[in-house]
């Protein structure tokens, strides 16, 4: 029981919302359950292949929260392998880098050896992390006596913040000339202690290496042990000496590394006595404190990784950190689904898209249009949800809806849970034939299966031992807290016409299907009722299996530029089937009114009576 | 055909230009470092002398639904606890992505197209499962084509050039002892306690809801109640504790307590001034007592309390060393760790061992006792040995991809043969 609380304290998507699973999170549970029944770890790439409408409709949601479900403005629509990517399984490269503040398009040859800053004059406040910008000692004070005797070239300038007030002579940097001044402060730079002493370092073990590969190989699977070699982590000095003949080697080894060693600490002897004044130095300076004026931030700190001072005087002025365009590619197939524009100029300021392939733009949008009655939510206080389904394509597409199986019906008989069967009739052409209680695993049986890498096979029945598939209906009974009807499970949705936008609506409605509630231009609103059956403060959110349908009329099939959706790889007159799974949360069951209360108190007895 | 010789010379220059920078010495890659600590990952790339960016772990607060590219930031909180409940691995798991997503995409570690491999500095007494999800996530979503991970105190001591030590690691969960003799860990002596800066945090921030006071900016004062507690965040805690709080010399019961109270406090006096801690625009300022400031870390040295203080850690250490080790180890004291820049900290340590170790008839040893003097900050020392043998053209053992599907296993120094085991596993 606790272990569901806490899976219920997880969902955590504020209500009401239509949140779609990606089909990633199908692929991770074929694998997982793979694992589970096979001890073998697939790969990501057979399983990726495997997935289609049929498998997806195997496996709902049973978790529902921020790291399952995303919102269908956060998910990507590959149209070559027609599957919904999620930012999670898609693979990012880098466009352009640019500058955020002076926009200037930075060559990626350049990025790396500059750590990733900016090589023009942009620099950060050091306190607040705003632009800082140049200032002309000689602008500021202009009455004043001592400036004015001060000539052309004698004139120095300073970084200033306009936000903070912060000036960069508050650490003692000013510049001789007001461009350039990356070059004149990276001279400052290289002769920071920590770069020398790393430098030094460095020169130190690439010496030691090399003498040791020459040397022998004992010492060489010690210096592995820097590098994570655990096995020789283990040996200990005095098992190496218990072995006579490594023993001379070792010396010897270690000799020469004496005198390497020795060479580099020279430099360093006799500083226990300086570490120590600087320490209680330190330590006396905060102990007499007055206030935390001079005093940095934990930010400020971390934002100088390299020395993180403790005072103020002691910042450094930063360049301001590059920003990167994201070129998104599909897991699966590598078809780019977001590029933005790039021109020969390569303008960073420019931020339309050459290529977008979001979600929305592709697979029905689904709207919760209104609550009948609109009223908190009671338990066994039956509901009607009005789900809007918009259809963006330019091709008229056919949806069909499956729901989990109720708590009733599954009462009835546990082992093989109803499934709609009007669905099966009304709709045969369509692949996926949803029967819940089929999973037999057919991996298990088949043991040409049982080989490791691509030839694994997942049929339409992935592999579940009975176990898990139990456990997992249990999960998803606990998370489902009512019960759902879907009365228009088959319907149309004309295409998405841009020309007609703005019409006004004028098609009369044909012979009325059960359970429509309106048909508009590219969109059916369709009568969903819910009757929540959980506890007080059980979320009522449940999962329904979309899949739609479309014939790709489009006669010219123009492979580089798909001008709409028309599924490159479809050849013309196919249907293509798409499934996806959407979460519907609706909102929290409340206390019921006071006319109810007799029969909730009586359900309280009884309870604690069980 | 020409996008693509164009972006082929692209990337040959910055080969070119790899090569001739310092910071490669012979054009092989660079690796991505990185250093998870609970609370802050320190990541940067090989052969640089600080790491990018010390990103702490927050909590991104519906990060699902803010407008694209804008992350709202949390407070605070440790990516994983010492006592790791399996239900929390999830969690661990996500938030550990996001931190990845980060440090790869916004910072520009490594694309797709561009992989480059990692090495982790690992604490050796790293819970297996967050090994073993850091490793999956890298695996998995970042494709990165091999992991190669250290122990971070071996990396921390090559940071000061030396190859034997007593590196004591004071971090965020943890207080660790190990010594290390040229370049091999003891790991039969390390020592732990599970005492370190976040319980100094969660003392601190009693201390302050006991003892500290509210001053508004009309003068008015009001001694600090409970109502203010949603004041005391982690990251104010962290950034007290950072700024404002230090070391003090070993506090003389005689003069210096000044009282017991019954839930284990001890209130000292102190010399140390009193300073006001500006919060809410400085609309009100927390009057931290000096005492506090001076004591918060006491805990770290209370052998009463917990049983054992860092000091205890250093002579059981010690004294499981072999015999001829042990004044090599004592002059080469390595602090590192957060908690460890604390100021007064590495002369407390210094002080207060010479004294023990007398006590603990090592009259011999504690005039040799040397703290090292790293020029590095102490948090990021394992992260620059990191870098700097990450840069070196010595490939050590690491966890390629291929193993990684293979066995989904992790080197771990309690079963470090299980890379050796893929022929078992074939049969």
């Amino acid at each position: 029981m606790e272990h569901l609380n806490k899976n219920n304290n997880k969902n955590n998507i504020p209500f009401p919302y239509v949140y779609y699973q990606c089909t990633c999170q199908v692929v991770s549970k074929i694998r997982r359950d793979i694992f589970f029944s096979t001890n073998q770890f697939p790969l990501k790439e057979p399983v990726e292949s495997e997935i289609n409408s049929t498998t997806i409709s195997h496996f709902p949601p049973t978790h529902f929260n921020h790291y399952r479900l995303k919102s269908i403005y956060n998910l990507y629509f590959c149209p070559s392998c027609c599957e919904i990517h999620c930012p999670d399984c898609v693979k990012n490269d880098f466009l352009c880098f640019y500058c955020p503040n002076c926009l200037f398009d930075v060559p990626q040859a350049s990025v790396v050896s500059e750590q990733n800053r900016c090589i023009r004059n942009c620099f950060e406040c050091p306190v607040c992390f705003n632009v800082l910008t140049v200032v002309s000692q000689k602008d500021v004070l202009p009455t004043s006596a001592s400036t004015s005797s001060i000539t052309d070239e004698q004139n120095s300038y300073y970084l200033a913040c306009n936000v903070c007030q912060w000036k960069s002579l508050e650490i003692d940097l000013s510049f001789d000339k007001s461009t350039g001044l990356y070059l004149q402060l990276q001279k400052k730079e290289s002769v920071l202690p920590h770069e020398v002493e790393f430098q030094n370092l460095r020169n130190y073990y690439d010496k030691c290496l090399r003498s040791n590969s020459n040397m022998n190989s004992i010492n060489t699977k010690r210096l592995s042990a820097l590098f994570g070699n655990s096995s020789s982590l283990l040996i200990s000095p005095s098992i190496i000496s218990h072995i006579p003949d490594l023993k001379t080697k070792l010396i010897l080894a270690k000799r020469e590394n004496n005198q390497k060693s020795d060479e580099y600490n020279k430099t360093n002897d006799n500083q226990d006595s300086t570490i120590l004044m600087e320490d209680e130095l330190e330590m006396i300076r905060l102990k007499n404190l007055e206030n935390m004026e001079e005093l940095t931030s934990l930010e400020q700190k971390l934002n100088q990784p390299e020395d993180q001072p403790k005072f103020l005087s002691h910042l450094r002025i930063h360049r301001i950190p590059l920003r990167v365009k994201l070129q998104t590619k599909c897991n699966k197939c590598e078809k780019i689904l977001i590029k933005q524009e790039i021109q020969k100029m390569k303008k960073p300021s420019n931020i339309r898209f050459a290529i977008k392939c979001f979600a929305r733009d592709y697979i029905p949008n689904i709207f919760i249009q209104q609550l009948i009655p609109n009223k908190p939510l009671y338990k066994d206080m039956p509901v009607q949800v009005l789900l809007k389904f918009v259809n963006p394509l330019s091709q008229e597409i056919q949806v069909s809806l499956t729901t989990l199986p109720n708590k009733q019906n599954e009462n009835e008989n546990k082992s093989k849970p109803k499934i709609d069967t009007d669905i099966k009739k009304s709709a045969p052409k369509s692949p996926m034939s949803p029967i819940f209680g089929r999973r037999t695993s057919s991996l298990m049986a088949s043991p040409k299966a049982r080989k490791r890498g691509p030839s694994l096979k997942i049929s339409t029945a992935p592999i579940i031992p009975t176990k898990i598939k139990e456990e997992q209906y249990k999960k998803s009974e606990g998370v489902s807290s009512c019960n759902v009807t879907v009365l228009a499970k088959n319907f149309k949705i004309p295409a998405y016409d841009p020309l007609k936008e703005f019409e006004n609506e004028t098609e009369p409605t044909e012979q009325k299907q059960v359970g429509i509630f309106e048909k508009k231009k590219n969109s059916v609103s369709i009568v969903v009722e819910v009757r929540p059956t959980g506890n007080v403060n059980d979320r009522v959110e449940f999962p329904i299996l979309v899949t739609y349908s479309f014939v790709n009329d489009q006669k010219e099939v123009d492979n580089e530029t798909p001008i709409s959706p028309n599924y490159a790889e479809l050849s013309h007159g196919v249907q293509k089937f798409v499934s996806f799974w959407t979460v519907i949360g609706i909102g929290k069951i409340v206390e019921e009114n006071i006319d109810n209360n007799k029969d909730n108190k009586n359900k309280e007895n009884k309870n604690k009576k069980k | 055909m020409s996008d693509l010789s164009v972006k082929e010379l692209l990337h040959q220059t910055t080969l070119n230009q790899l090569s001739n920078k310092r910071t490669t010495a012979y054009g092989i890659d660079q690796k991505i470092i990185l250093d998870i600590g609970s609370l802050y990952i320190k990541f940067g790339l090989s052969g640089e002398a600080s790491p990018r960016q010390c990103l702490p772990n927050r909590i991104y607060k519906n990060i699902e639904n803010c407008p694209e590219g804008i992350i709202v930031e949390g407070d605070l909180k440790p990516l994983y606890q010492l006592r790791l409940n399996p239900s929390a691995l999830t969690e661990i798991y996500e938030r550990f992505k996001e931190q990845v997503k980060l440090i790869f995409y916004r910072f520009m570690m490594s694309d797709y197209k561009h992989k480059r491999k990692v090495l982790i500095a690992e604490n050796l007494l790293l819970p297996i499962d967050i090994k073993n999800a850091i490793a999956t996530i890298l695996f998995e979503y970042m494709n990165v084509p091999s992991i190669i991970f250290a122990p971070s105190q071996l990396l921390a001591l090559t940071s000061v050039g030396k190859k034997t030590g007593l590196v004591v690691d004071c971090g965020y969960l943890e207080t660790t002892v190990l010594p290390i003799s040229d370049y091999g860990c003891l790991l039969h002596s390390i020592k732990t306690m599970p005492c370190a800066g976040q319980d100094i945090s969660q003392h601190l921030k009693q201390l302050i809801m006991k003892y500290a006071s509210i001053s508004f900016d009309d003068g008015s004062v009001f001694p600090f109640s409970e109502d203010w507690e949603k004041l005391l965040t982690n990251y104010v805690i962290e950034d007290i504790k950072a700024s404002i709080c230090f070391v003090g010399l070993k506090p003389d019961p005689a003069t210096e307590i000044q009282e017991r109270t019954k839930d284990g406090h001890i209130i000292y006096r102190s010399s140390a001034s009193e300073v006001g801690y500006p919060m809410e625009d400085r609309r009100l300022k927390i009057l931290i007592p000096g005492w506090v400031r001076e004591r918060a870390a006491e805990i770290l040295f209370d052998e009463e309390r917990n049983e054992a203080s860092i000091i205890s850690l250093i002579i059981d250490a010690i004294k499981s060393t072999p015999t001829d080790l042990r004044t090599s180890l004592i002059q080469n004291v390595l602090l590192i760790g957060g908690t460890s820049m604390l100021p007064g900290f590495s002369s407390r340590i210094s002080y207060e061992l010479k004294e023990q170790l007398v006590e603990n008839n090592f009259e011999h040893l504690s005039s040799h006792v040397k703290i090292i003097r790293s020029k590095f900050p102490a948090n990021t020392a394992s992260w620059i040995g990191g870098s700097i043998l990450g840069s070196l053209k010595y490939e050590g053992q690491e966890v390629t991809l291929e193993q990684w599907n293979e066995t989904h296993k992790v080197p771990d120094w309690s079963n470090y043969t299980i890379l050796n085991e893929e022929d078992e596993n074939n049969e």
